[in-house]
């Protein structure tokens, strides 16, 4: 079921009527469960015994957590959570490519072995959830947070239908306080939350599927490209997959807020950053966040010299990469943000931080960071390595071939939409959405979201699945 | 509860309930607006034509005295839903046709459900009854029997139930459309010259298309019977026979097939009897087949023109529609 559907519309329409019947909060949340659980089911109803096992996995595992000083069993705890999580999303999304990756590996030493094809269906959102039990139970095992007093409530955390499939990934201390008391429909939060969805399906309906897909796709379904072609293509895509997962991030975040709940943001204005660390603090903020603690920081960080802090980063992005997708070209996706970051961790040893404000250093950081992303993206989306490593040659004037896979028009409107996201971006790069709209003046504001919304009614597009759906 | 550092929108929610209300109404008082632009400009309100909507209907052929069509465009230009719900109210009309599609794998699929023992009107034509033709249709099978969900079904019928009223929801009148159309030609697109319903089945106007029409459908097939020579006749009743055993399949459990040969006019049908001459082919089959075979040509309404050569135009359709249903009731009528 996809924010961008009719059958979502009549599914929230529903949820959110039920959501204001005067009943105990036990009895509206546990409504908010019954329907995340529809919700999920609507994509393959088996998999909810997935996330079913989940929850109760984590539930009893954190309980037990909180109840034991013995360090052994605790271990033996967080183990079994860790074993659990990680071998089902291992051996959904990533049996195949282990198996066929462990063939390569033989085939290397000159050995035969033939991988079996599993092909299990992935199911979807499992690395979101997944990754938020994970974190849920981390936590109580560092003892940083008091396990969920009520089970209702850790399986409203887990599988609440807005951030379920895509994220953002909550915190379990953010959410489960949430839980406590009961959330309302406001209007003032009915309001802010349509307008959040109206700009979120923007994005993804008109900016995402209908403008910059198209000259993305026929770069990267193409199996030759000129220069031209190949620069038109990664800066399509670079478009297309912030504009299709932050939309969906502003509709998750919209309709949670329709409710009463609040989820973290997802996106600060990631192609105005200055420096491949600031981008990761903007871009998928809560993925970041995530690596940042529970995978960087235990790996040692940065407190233990300057080679482990390389080694760490490189680490936590390869890891970044490979939770993207079960294949290559996302670890090198991974290993290329691993190598910037760390090269840019070298530079500013010897740049200030006043330095770094100067406009022309500014503005050029900024351009140079957003052509490294976008560099990296073609790796990202390129079918496969191969694909992807002729492609960046193509963008590197490794090619005979003449530009010919976009209209001229076409380029000029990837051109234009990039243009206006990039100074979108840096314009509004302190600015949260909220300051930002309400700076604009109330007709103008109107009649741009009003736009907008005839635009997503009047595109409809063939409800096109969101990027991060796959992951 | 001790770690929080993550920022939220809805930590400090603006002022927003103005701003939605407004938005929400100039929405409305827009969209109306364009709705009744589109109608003053004579863009009409259809069904649009996808997967989900064939698997809508695959899902009602085991319904009992269920009358199923199969084919491509032209059983779903030619057949009328109205004449046929005049003659048999309450029996259930399932359309199944493809266009552009030759149908065979729809048909092997009827006859490899034992709950199907409903009819069968099977719309052929002579070059579809070609062995490197017979998986045509099996990829929209495998998508309604692997990827078809509840959700899928109440999605399409929501947007069932507003596509007959709402002339904003045809392609015709998206934006994306409008725009090229705009971009390539200066004018707003072309109107629709036919209207789908919930059937899936056309009613098509060619008062005006169809000359035109007439000499695209003419050269396609040309071009067609230069790539691609007629089967030579015993090739072509093998695999008449293999349609037939199907055929077959479906009678032995009570069910009927009348596999109908849907008209075609002017140059066109002159065309297609060069290539498949009725007699050393389709007469040949129709003496040895258990199924039921009914040819245009047979027909009181034998000397209706199509539109484009074609398609029936649907002024035409329940003319022949009557005259199909009066040939199947004399004989051996519908299953039960």
């Amino acid at each position: 079921m996809l924010f961008n559907s009719l059958l979502f519309g009549a599914f929230f329409c529903v949820v959110l009527t039920l959501h204001q019947l005067r009943a105990p909060w036990w009895l509206r949340k546990t409504h908010l469960v019954v329907a995340s659980y529809a919700f999920y089911a609507a994509w393959n109803p088996p998999f909810v015994l997935l996330l079913l096992a989940s929850t109760i996995v984590d539930w009893l595992v954190a309980r037990s957590l909180a109840r034991t000083e013995n360090q052994l069993a605790r271990r033996a705890l967080l183990g079994a959570s860790l074993l659990v999580n990680l071998g089902l999303l291992a051996s959904f999304k990533y049996g195949d490519f282990l198996l066929a990756s462990f063939g390569d590996a033989v085939a290397l030493w000159g050995g035969q072995w033939n991988p079996p094809e599993l092909g299990w269906v992935l199911p979807v959102g499992i690395s979101f959830y997944t990754f938020q039990t994970l974190s849920y139970t981390i936590d109580v095992y560092r003892r940083e947070l008091t396990p969920a007093r009520s089970f209702l409530d850790f399986a409203l955390f887990v599988g609440f239908f807005p951030q379920l499939v895509a994220g953002p990934i909550v915190r379990a201390s953010e959410f489960l306080p949430q839980c406590e008391t009961p959330q309302r429909t406001t209007l003032d939060g009915l309001s802010w939350g349509l307008l959040l969805v109206i700009i979120g399906l923007f994005q993804k309906v008109v900016l995402a599927d209908t403008l910059l897909a198209p000259a993305s796709d026929a770069v990267f379904g193409a199996d030759q490209w000129g220069v031209l072609d190949a620069w038109v293509g990664a800066l399509a895509f670079s478009g297309q997959i912030f504009f299709d997962f932050s939309g969906y991030s502003l509709c998750a975040i919209g309709v949670a807020g329709c409710l009463g709940f609040r989820l973290p943001e997802n996106f600060n204005a990631p192609y105005a950053a200055l420096g491949l660390s600031d981008f990761w603090r903007r871009w998928h903020i809560t993925l970041s966040s995530w690596l940042r603690d529970y995978l960087y920081v235990p790996l040692g960080g940065n407190r233990r010299g300057a080679l482990r802090t390389y080694r760490n980063l490189m680490l936590t992005m390869l890891l970044g990469g490979l939770w993207h997708g079960a294949a290559w070209n996302f670890v090198i996706w991974g290993g290329l943000h691993g190598l910037f970051l760390s090269i840019e961790r070298y530079i500013r040893q010897w740049v200030s931080p006043a330095e770094t404000l100067r406009p022309a250093l500014l503005v050029t950081g900024t351009t140079s960071t957003f052509l490294l992303t976008t560099y990296a993206w073609v790796w990202f989306r390129a079918a496969d390595i191969e694909a992807a490593g002729r492609i960046s040659g193509a963008m590197f004037g490794w090619s005979t071939v003449p530009s010919s896979l976009h209209e001229p028009s076409t380029r000029v409107s990837v051109l234009l939409v990039m243009i206006g996201l990039v100074a979108t971006h840096y314009l509004t790069r302190e600015k949260s959405l909220a300051q930002t709209l309400v700076l604009v003046p109330r007709p103008l504001r109107v009649l741009a979201l009003s736009l907008m919304l005839i635009a997503v009614v009047m595109v409809r597009g063939n409800d096109q699945a969101f990027i991060y759906f796959q992951f | 509860m001790t770690k929080r550092s993550s920022t939220f929108s809805f930590d400090h929610v603006p002022a927003m309930r103005g701003t939605a209300a407004r938005v929400i109404t100039v929405t409305m008082v827009l969209l109306a607006a364009m709705e009744l632009g589109a109608r003053a400009l004579d863009y009409t309100a259809s069904v649009t034509d996808d997967e989900d909507l064939l698997c809508l209907q695959l899902e009602r052929v085991e319904e009992p005295g269920s009358v199923v069509l199969v084919g491509a465009s032209r059983i779903r230009a030619g057949f009328s839903a109205d004449v046929f719900r005049e003659r048999y109210p309450g029996r259930p009309l399932v359309n199944l046709a493809l266009a552009g599609k030759c149908p065979l794998a729809m048909l092997a699929e009827l006859a490899d459900n034992d709950e199907f023992h409903g009819s069968v009107i099977y719309a052929i034509n002579e070059s579809c009854i070609d062995p490197r033709l017979r998986s045509h249709q099996r990829g929209n099978i495998n998508y309604c029997e692997q990827q078809w969900s509840t959700s899928k079904s109440i999605s399409r019928r929501l947007r069932l139930a507003l596509e007959p009223y709402l002339a904003l929801m045809r392609p015709t009148v998206g934006l994306a459309n409008v725009i090229q159309s705009l971009k390539e030609h200066g004018t707003l697109p072309e109107h629709d010259y036919y209207q789908m319903n919930a059937d899936r089945l056309n009613d098509i106007d060619f008062s005006e298309k169809g000359p035109e029409l007439s000499k695209v459908r003419v050269a396609r097939l040309r071009a067609h019977h230069r790539r691609n020579k007629p089967l030579p006749v015993a090739t072509w009743l093998r695999e008449a026979r293999l349609m037939d055993s199907y055929a077959q399949r479906i009678q032995q459990r009570g069910g009927r097939v009348w596999v109908v040969r849907f008209p075609t006019s002017g140059t066109f049908w002159q065309l297609e009897e060069r290539a498949y001459p009725r007699s050393q082919y389709w007469d040949k089959f129709a003496a040895e087949a258990s199924a039921h075979l009914v040819h245009f040509a047979d027909l009181p309404t034998a000397d209706l023109a199509c539109g484009d050569q074609s398609h029936l135009d649907g002024r035409d359709a329940p003319a022949f529609t009557a005259a199909l249903l009066d040939e199947i009731e004399k004989k051996d009528g519908f299953a039960d």
